[in-house]
């Protein structure tokens, strides 16, 4: 073996040891040192790429597959089982649904948002009546104190009704969703190919405030938009 | 005493399952990691992991033997990767506020290391995929073969050049790749 083939060798497998490969090592010092760089390689390759794995996971993906399963396959042992197995990662459980919810629900509100965009783009659009807005609100037990809405509807979205806003401030736009039959445990950024924005907890419901841009400096100011809107937007029952 | 219809899918439930526990125990941690190094996010990682133990579950009765039952993960969890970017995929995370800043605090921060890492990076995912696979996992050339469905010598090819340009990389010679190298 030439130090060519045995270089070679050792690129595309360092710890393989034919007899050729070591007849030659014992005669080629540059080749000792090159294998041995090659094994320093992997062995930094190793701890680079050495990653901590979630704590959770087994029980988080185990529970995932029971709930998942069909309930015609689900025996009544099953069921104990998974109980018992389970016990301990139930605070995952919880949290495990109401993600999948709420990214369910992300994903519906953003192809809804996509949908109006196009249809409410162009043109200079008035902000509309408090009084018109109050009558749709009120469609949904809610009442909204905002000023500039220069759209509102109620809107099925992710099988529910929903108040879709569309607010101007200055030259940017904001649309506001707020989905009555959901209840995210906290809050969930939105990074989409359009949207950016945050989904938010609201004592009626899920809120979502959303802007067409990939500017990463808006963020901050829709994150002022939704906290105001937080208190803006109010069960008809606390007034 | 004959064992009725009913016995007999309780019991194949029982097996299936605990075969099942065993293999999202033995290889959950190891499938995380190796997502990690394909996507490079920890969300997605747990996402692929969670809907290759789900596809996991639909075929286990295609797993014919225990001992391949890693590199047929391992292939699960390529073509869910795969299917990411087939699919359109809305991004979003959900990641506390209050988190995302420290999002990689538990990594190794040293210069030397960040440097592999990224160099890693760098590599196109044909290079760096077998890299991982053998160097982490002690994968042989024909597993890795089989694992992608290639031949045995354009897996010798691919570590042999993922090596070479890791090394380039991390000596700073090349900040680019060539064209032909993204496809």
């Amino acid at each position: 073996m030439n130090c060519i083939e045995f270089r070679h060798l050792i690129l595309t497998e360092p710890s393989a040891k034919p007899s050729d490969a070591e007849a030659h090592l014992e005669t080629c010092a540059q080749c000792t040192r090159f294998k041995q760089e090659i094994l320093d390689l992997d062995s930094d390759i190793e701890k680079a790429l050495s990653i901590d794995v979630p704590e959770g996971l087994a029980a988080r993906i185990l529970l995932n597959q029971s709930l998942k399963q069909s309930p015609r396959f689900q025996t009544r042992w099953v069921q104990f089982a998974m109980a018992a197995s389970f016990l301990a990662a139930a605070i995952f459980g919880a949290t495990l649904l109401t993600i999948e919810e709420t990214h369910d629900s992300a994903e519906a509100l953003l192809v809804h948002a996509n949908h109006q965009s196009h249809e409410f783009s162009g043109g200079d659009h008035q902000p509309i009546s408090n009084q018109d807005l109050e009558v749709m609100m009120a469609q949904l037990q809610l009442t909204a104190s905002i000023d500039n809405v220069v759209y509102a509807a109620i809107c099925p979205i992710d099988g529910e009704s929903a108040a879709h806003l569309v607010i101007k401030d200055g030259d940017d736009q904001y649309t506001v969703m707020l989905l009555p039959e959901h209840s995210p445990s906290k809050m969930y950024t939105v990074d989409d190919k359009l949207w950016r924005g945050y989904i938010s907890p609201h004592p009626a419901g899920a809120l979502a405030v959303l802007a067409a841009t990939k500017d990463i400096n808006a963020v901050a100011r829709i994150r002022e938009v939704t906290d105001k809107l937080q208190s803006a937007i109010y069960l008809s029952a606390e007034i | 005493m004959k064992e009725n219809s009913s016995d007999s899918g309780h019991m194949d439930m029982q097996r299936k399952q605990a075969q099942y526990e065993n293999l999202v125990k033995a290889y959950s941690g190891w499938l995380y990691r190796y997502a990690y190094w394909l996507c490079g996010e920890k969300a997605t990682s747990e996402d692929l992991v969670q809907e290759t133990f789900l596809r996991a579950w639909r075929f286990l009765d295609s797993l014919k033997e225990e001992g391949s039952a890693k590199s047929w993960l391992t292939t699960i969890l390529r073509r869910e990767n795969a299917r990411r970017f087939e699919r359109k995929q809305f991004q979003y995370s959900d990641v506390e506020m209050d988190t995302i800043s420290s999002e990689r605090q538990d990594f190794d921060t040293r210069p030397e290391v960040l440097a592999l890492r990224n160099a890693m990076h760098k590599l196109p995912a044909k290079y760096r995929e077998p890299l991982v696979l053998q160097v982490i996992e002690g994968y042989n050339l024909e597993e890795i073969a089989a694992m992608f469905d290639i031949p045995r010598n354009t897996v010798a090819t691919r570590l042999h050049r993922a090596r070479q340009k890791l090394r380039k990389f991390l000596e700073g010679e090349e900040e680019q790749l060539s064209i032909d190298e993204l496809h």
